[in-house]
């Protein structure tokens, strides 16, 4: 039998992550318009931000474009094969350049930036709220948080002033009250309600001990898992892309932006997720010891229920960074989301709607799309095999 | 069962009731007024006496659309807003004396103003220039500048608007600002106005051309509901026979690679095989097999031979693109619950009876592994609304994502009100439909037990 060697999705998967990674870190040294490192009569200057005539240049970047670098003598979509107006093989466009005359590569290797930034930042933000939120829906369940009556009223007039005070009395759409006013405001609100917060759960504390108050008989149940149950069906009921081009049209534009937005809109299945992991793991025994033990809530999760619970977690975590490379990739590609400066794969691809024939505005980062969502998508399965 | 079902929707009704306010905040603070740009984009060639006549207007329309009522049932606000605020037409208006107010500390000085103002607006015999003076001091949106340029006019018309401004003084900080105040609205307010439209189904008007939102949005529907029941069924259609030949032939050749290939369909993008197949086979620079505009229209005169043939060359390409990646998750879903229900005891039992693999496989394995489909099939209900959002955009059809974009970027908000609370209804039906269908073919689910 002839020894072929077999193909190896997760060692090629792992490989083109850490170059996507390298290239995304990398990306201002790769391609920038300006030399990298810079010797005058002062020294050496890496990254300058002014070259005198005097200066040596020591080190340039590989490719001599940034990603909105106009070449206005190759503008209207040059393809890489074709004749190109250039100074010398240096300043090749290898990929082309689209219909502006930007170049495709360096928009690849920064738009490789945007990928990650996306995916990373907006699954962790994603990871923290579903896992906050499951493991707290599952912990406690329905019946285990209870409140004494009293102190239930007194919270719900806290919060309800509180709420007034943040949202109207806060001068947040008066244009001419400066930025850091507010800010100040809405911190210093914050603090004085969390710090009646604390007095009032002290005092009742020690005035239910004096009373000798039968919490668990006489208080209100809090049904924590049903609330967030209903907020994690809310979102399910809802189309993703729906919230996030509804969100995407009211903050401004910019990839901070898509960030928060993607990753406050997809936290439904991570939630799911954790929920379900850690309702098994609270019925252990040793979830038991810790109790009997006297552990604080927070610990017992965080540190005992949480890191086995986290397997199915990074499975849902894999599929979502695939999902927002994509998500941010769409949004791009129909304007929306990221602001004109910042260059994104999608962003390339709608050149490639406008510049009919270019084929290399589509096909490049089209595979830079699938081979980074083909990556996620193998890991993903990976963690999937290993939880069964 | 019933009541399982009956308890199931009024559950969800608190969940819907929830999402609409939370999507009616949302348009209350988003940028832009679309009455506004509207009026703007109908309004040709711009002369000084615009702002006013577009204030009157503006009023005309915002009455036709039902916008001159307040919000909501009730206003919390700092005590320097008017309560009546929302009669003032213009967002951009409306803004300017809420910041005067915060400066004064008092809206009775700012309405007082603004009244003087729209008098001296309706003098007659404004010349151009003074005319220019008055539509540049409403714009003005702070007291010191305002009384400069009050300072600064040598028309003398305006005696009593320019006394009030001068009678102006701005308070740095004065209490009143902070403390808040709550107004009772009553049940003529916006909101009210559209979640009983709804009960009712009347879902109001478009923002941008005052048509009903029913139409507008019934008639997406249709081409969004024919693209996207075609693309479904095709999607299961070929999914599952290609999973159950897969599990008969478990790591030959051609599972591995219609395997391979099908995982790699899951991570193409969209837009990106849209793009492509326009640009080479859509009549780019390439070949031209297939239009790339459109669902195509056909005339009476055309048979109906010619119509379907118009039709499938304008309906290949979308559905394509809207099924490849349906093709690849009914595959998985079924291929991974076969190979599961092949291991167990009763395949066993069937083949030691001495049936065949295949029959073993279509009619005993395939009975149980359906159950993933069914639930696939609930879910498939709401991408009937979503799922060709990003096909209709490259390919020019005007179904509901068409519209959902456009509306978003026009900020109609009644449309995307309708079409929101029409997808998380289609996601209810779905779920409950995916629920009795499992109870149908499993009788030993209980679902008053398990939920």
């Amino acid at each position: 039998m002839s020894k072929r060697r077999k193909f190896n999705g997760l060692w090629w998967s792992k490989k083109f992550f850490i170059a996507w990674v390298l290239v995304a870190l990398l990306a201002p040294i790769l391609a920038n318009k300006k030399a990298i490192i810079v010797q005058d009569e002062s020294g050496i200057l890496f990254f300058p931000r002014v070259i005198s005539a005097e200066s040596k240049v020591l080190l340039s970047a590989p490719v001599p474009y940034d990603a909105s670098t106009l070449d206005l003598d190759n503008s209207n979509a040059v393809g890489p094969f074709e004749k190109q107006q250039i100074n010398s093989i240096y300043y090749r466009h290898w990929l082309g350049t689209d219909g502006l005359g930007r170049d495709v590569l360096a928009n690849l290797i920064h738009g490789s930036k945007t990928a990650l930034f996306v995916g990373f930042g907006a699954m962790g933000i994603a990871a923290i709220i579903g896992v906050f939120l499951g493991s707290i829906a599952a912990y406690y369940g329905d019946h285990k948080i209870t409140f004494s009556r009293s102190r239930l009223i007194l919270l719900i007039i806290l919060l309800i002033v509180f709420l007034t005070i943040q949202f109207y009395a806060i001068p947040w759409d008066i244009g001419s009250v400066d930025l850091g006013l507010k800010l100040g405001l809405f911190v210093s609100i914050t603090s004085l309600f969390l710090l009646m917060l604390f007095l009032i759960n002290y005092f009742m504390t020690k005035l239910e001990i004096n009373n000798n108050v039968q919490q668990k008989s006489k208080g209100l149940k809090l049904p924590v898992d049903l609330i967030i149950g209903r907020i994690i069906e809310v979102m399910d009921a809802l189309p993703l892309l729906f919230i996030i081009i509804a969100l995407s049209a009211i903050f401004s534009p910019s990839i901070k932006s898509v960030i928060v937005i993607i990753g406050i809109s997809s936290w439904a299945g991570i939630a799911r997720y954790t929920r379900a992991e850690t309702l098994k793991i609270k019925e252990l025994e040793y979830i038991e010891g810790a109790n009997a033990l006297g552990f604080p809530a927070f610990k017992t999760i965080w540190s005992h229920i949480l890191p086995n619970a986290i397997s199915p977690v990074l499975v849902s975590l894999s599929f979502g960074i695939a999902a927002a490379i994509l998500i941010e990739a769409t949004l791009s590609f129909i304007g929306m989301g990221l602001s004109t400066e910042e260059a994104s794969w999608g962003k390339l691809i709608a050149e490639a709607r406008v510049n009919y024939g270019a084929w290399w505005l589509a096909i490049f980062p089209g595979l830079a799309i699938f081979f980074a969502v083909l990556s996620c998508n193998i890991f993903g399965d990976r963690y999937l095999k290993s939880t069964e | 069962m019933a009541l399982y079902l009956l308890k199931r929707i009024l559950l969800f009704i608190p969940s819907l009731l929830g999402l609409s306010l939370i999507f009616f905040f949302l348009s209350t603070i988003s940028p832009g007024d679309p009455v506004l740009n509207r009026l703007e984009s109908s309004i040709i060639g711009e002369g000084a006496a615009s702002s006013m006549e577009e204030i009157e207007q503006l009023k005309a329309l915002r009455i036709q659309l039902g916008l001159n009522k307040p919000l909501f049932y009730f206003k919390v606000h700092r005590k320097t807003l008017s309560d009546t605020a929302y009669k003032i037409p213009s967002k951009q208006l409306r803004e300017n004396l809420n910041d005067l107010s915060y400066q004064l500390g008092s809206w009775e000085l700012v309405n007082e103003y603004y009244k003087h103002w729209k008098q001296s607006t309706k003098k007659a015999d404004l010349s151009s220039k003074e005319l220019v003076f008055l539509n540049e001091l409403i714009q003005i949106s702070s007291v010191k500048l305002l009384k400069e340029k009050v300072r600064g006019n040598q028309s003398d018309r305006f005696s009593n608007l320019e006394k009030k401004i001068l009678a102006f003084e701005a308070k740095e900080w004065s209490l009143e600002n902070y403390l808040p105040r709550f107004h009772w609205n009553g049940l003529n307010n916006q909101y009210h106005q559209w979640i009983f439209g709804l009960f009712r189904g009347d879902l109001g008007k478009s923002y941008i051309d005052s048509s009903p939102v029913n139409i507008k949005v019934s008639t997406a529907l249709k081409t969004t509901t024919l693209l996207s029941l075609i693309s479904i069924l095709l999607a299961f259609l070929i999914g599952i026979p290609l999973a159950i030949y897969a599990a008969n032939q478990t790591n030959s050749l051609v599972e591995k690679f219609i395997s391979t290939l099908l995982y790699c369909f899951y991570a193409l993008p969209t837009f990106w095989v849209a793009t492509l197949l326009i640009i080479a086979l859509g009549g780019g620079d390439y070949l031209s097999w297939f239009p790339s505009y459109g669902l195509g229209d056909t005339s009476d005169s055309d048979s109906i031979w010619e119509a379907i043939q118009i039709k499938t060359s304008h309906l290949v390409l979308p559905i394509f693109c809207l099924t490849y990646g349906s093709i690849a998750i009914v595959y998985k879903q079924l291929k991974n619950a076969l190979n599961k229900e092949l291991q167990s005891e009763y395949v066993l039992t069937a083949k030691a009876k001495g049936l065949s693999k295949q029959t073993v496989l279509v009619r005993h394995a395939f009975k149980n592994a359906a159950f993933p489909l069914v639930t696939l099939a609930g879910r498939a209900f709401p991408a009937i609304v979503s799922g060709s959002f990003i096909v209709e955009f490259i390919f020019s059809i005007n179904g509901i994502g068409k519209l959902t974009l456009d509306s978003f970027l026009a900020r109609d908000f009644p449309v995307i009100f309708a079409i929101v609370m029409l997808a998380s209804f289609m996601t209810l039906l779905g779920v409950l439909l995916a629920d009795i269908i499992y109870q149908l073919l499993d009788p030993r689910i209980n679902l008053q037990k398990s939920h």
